[in-house]
């Protein structure tokens, strides 16, 4: 019966094979060792199969479905129970409204962690489904610390709940994930829900929502990623958004095609004459457009920066009067933002730092690479950025559901700066004449040539590295 | 070095800032102060010792873990191991649990995390039945009890 039941499930949910490792111990038949094991690791071990999935609920309700002290375990461990997304049931009735209840009550005192997995599937519902909250969901709603949820045009009524007014509005949402995929959508959730939650984390994909009314003095991940087609802001409210984030960790923008060549000639003028401070910022990731990326590198002070992961526009289709204003903002991210930085901390360009028997490396990186478009980056090291918290951690070997970043995966390890050229891009090389001032930095070159430009990028290279140390490496590749 | 006397009797005598690692021992010569006198270790067997001084052994010298993070201000936790600590864990049921019940004794946080890990992933995916199979766990609910457990697998498939 259970063996049918997970069968199902699995169709259901897409779940992957039901064993997804060989178990790392030998089955010893006859003996119960694990019941040496007090309740407390006994919740402590179920703690860590408790996660924002919906193939992890099931493993949870698995778990206190073994045997009675399993259970009493489970059932003692509000932690197990808070993860769970209650607001995305489809069937309305008594047996919904009493799992709801059921696991608020499991819950205990704990605010919730939501994650609505997989709304998408709901894509496939007739469009005569209606959704209305009951009351205990607007009441799961107000105990929300995190919510995440992927949602399509067809669900978006699921998102009722959030747009309750909550009264008391709720002060515990810290953690706010929205994507709609590939169709953007405007979510009038703010007023409602967001006035005084004291969001940490907010990452908005295909998702526009009234970002002027939220609270901004606790915000300490900000991702927002939006079709090329949508007007969002335009560069002063955006730069009057960032000065009412003071603790930001962690900026990540990606608001047009960066190929819009939009540079209005009298933008400099209208620049806010304030400065922008964000002393905590180490990351900054950004795909925009020409007049805000300017105004940002122009006007904001970011001492603490160690990533920087910058999207311009394809040279290869660029003017030559916007080749060389991309060329006045590589300069200007390294004289405003980098060079600062390796004055202030010489470990950002020093020696890597030894604790204990291991090398802690806290040097930056600068890595060019062009495929489509240009990327420029300043990396790692961040270490503060992995200690602030981030809504989206679905599953991800269930569903790549995470804003993307926009700085290439393949990107080398941090090793001093490198400098790393890929395909395409012929004009790229003359944008190498603008990194001279870091190329004393170098330890690493990593150089795809395109076969096409070979003799171009190869010169430009070799003019390049003249200006940098005696003891980089450099890895050469022909792009095929 | 410090002496430790397991609960078979067993002497041993362990490097300093190897057994440091265990909150447990490391408070307990900060509080104590130099001695002759071995710590008894009550709860530990002389081979599960040697388990857990391999692992102390192997992570000489590694910065000691943060202070205790509330699990219920962090996201959901990574249940990745390192290849060392998969191959360390590579050992039957029974040692396993023991080096669990040891750590959480001697409060070697990323080692009991380790084992908590370790069993958390053999019961990822699995089906009550399946986790019963798995560790020799006699399914002894009442039939009151199984019949609200098969209404909460009705739960997990209404959606």
């Amino acid at each position: 019966m259970k063996g049918k039941l997970k069968s199902r499930f699995s169709h259901f949910f897409g779940r992957r094979s039901v064993s997804p490792e060989p178990p790392p111990a030998h089955i010893d038949v006859g003996k119960c060792a694990i019941e040496v094991l007090p309740n407390e690791l006994l919740a402590a071990i179920f703690s860590f199969n408790a996660r924002r999935t919906q193939s992890s609920f099931i493993d949870i309700l698995s778990i206190s479905h073994t045997c009675q002290r399993w259970r009493n375990a489970a059932l003692a461990c509000p932690e197990l129970w808070r993860r769970y997304a209650f607001l995305h049931r489809t069937e309305r009735g008594p047996r919904t409204l009493e799992f709801t209840r059921t696991i608020l009550e499991r819950c205990g005192d704990l605010s919730l962690d939501i994650g609505w997995e997989r709304l998408h599937r709901m894509y496939h519902l007739p469009s005569t489904t209606k959704y209305h909250p009951d009351t205990l969901e607007v009441e799961a709603m107000s105990r929300t610390r995190s919510f995440s949820a992927r949602i399509s045009s067809k669900t978006h009524e699921m998102l009722a709940p959030l747009q309750q007014k909550q009264d008391p509005p709720t002060k515990c949402l810290e953690e706010l994930s929205l994507d709609s995929g590939d169709l953007f959508s405007f979510r009038n959730i703010a007023s409602a829900l967001l006035a005084e939650a004291p969001l940490k984390s907010l990452q908005l994909r295909s998702c526009w929502l009234d970002l002027s009314t939220i609270r901004t003095d606790h915000l300490q991940v900000f991702e927002i990623a939006l079709p090329s087609f949508t007007l969002s802001w335009g560069a002063d409210e955006w730069m009057f958004f960032l000065a009412c984030c003071p603790n930001l960790i962690s900026l990540s923008m990606s608001l047009n095609q960066p190929n819009s060549y939009d540079v209005q000639k009298d933008t400099v003028g209208k620049s806010p004459t304030r400065d922008v401070r964000l002393p905590k910022l180490t990351e900054l990731n950004l795909r925009v457009s020409h007049s805000l990326l300017q105004r940002i590198v122009s006007r904001a002070v970011l001492p603490s920066l160690r990533t920087v992961a910058l999207e311009v526009p394809n040279t290869t289709f660029l003017p030559s009067e916007a080749l060389h204003h991309c060329g006045k903002i590589i300069e200007g991210i390294i004289n405003q933002l980098i060079i600062p930085v390796l004055h202030k901390d010489p470990a950002a360009g020093g020696t890597p730092r030894t604790q204990g028997n291991k090398t802690r490396d806290t040097r930056m990186q600068i890595s060019i690479s062009n495929s489509r478009y240009v990327y420029l980056g300043f990396t790692p090291s961040g270490v503060a950025v992995q200690t602030c918290s981030r809504s989206s951690d679905l599953d991800s070997e269930e569903d790549e559901f995470r804003v993307r970043s926009s700085f290439p995966k393949s990107s080398p390890p941090n090793d001093w700066v490198q400098v790393a050229i890929k395909e395409g891009g012929s004009k790229l090389s003359e944008l190498l004449a603008y990194w001279v001032p870091v190329a004393s930095y170098i330890s690493n070159v990593h150089v795809e040539v395109p076969a096409e430009n070979e003799h171009g990028v190869s010169l430009a290279v070799a003019s390049f590295l003249q200006h940098a140390t005696l003891t980089y490496q450099s890895t050469i590749r022909k792009c095929v | 070095m410090v002496l430790l006397l397991t609960s078979d009797n067993e002497m041993f005598s362990v490097a300093e800032d190897v057994i440091k690692r265990s909150a447990y021992i490391k408070n307990m010569l900060e509080d104590v102060g130099e001695s002759d006198l071995p710590i008894p270790l009550p709860n530990v067997e002389s081979n599960v010792l040697v388990k857990i001084l391999e692992y102390c052994e192997h992570y000489r010298g590694e910065p000691l873990p943060a202070s205790d993070v509330d699990p219920a201000e962090i996201g959901d936790r990574s249940l990745d191991i390192a290849d060392w600590d998969q191959k360390y864990m590579a050992v039957d049921q029974e040692m396993l649990f023991e080096i669990i019940l040891a750590a959480n004794y001697l409060d070697i946080k990323s080692l009991l995390d380790v084992g908590c890990k370790t069993v958390a992933k053999m019961m990822k995916g699995k089906s009550s039945e399946e986790i019963r199979t798995l560790f020799n766990i006699a399914n002894d609910f009442t039939p009151e009890e199984e019949a609200q457990i098969r209404k909460e697998n009705a739960w997990a498939e209404c959606r």
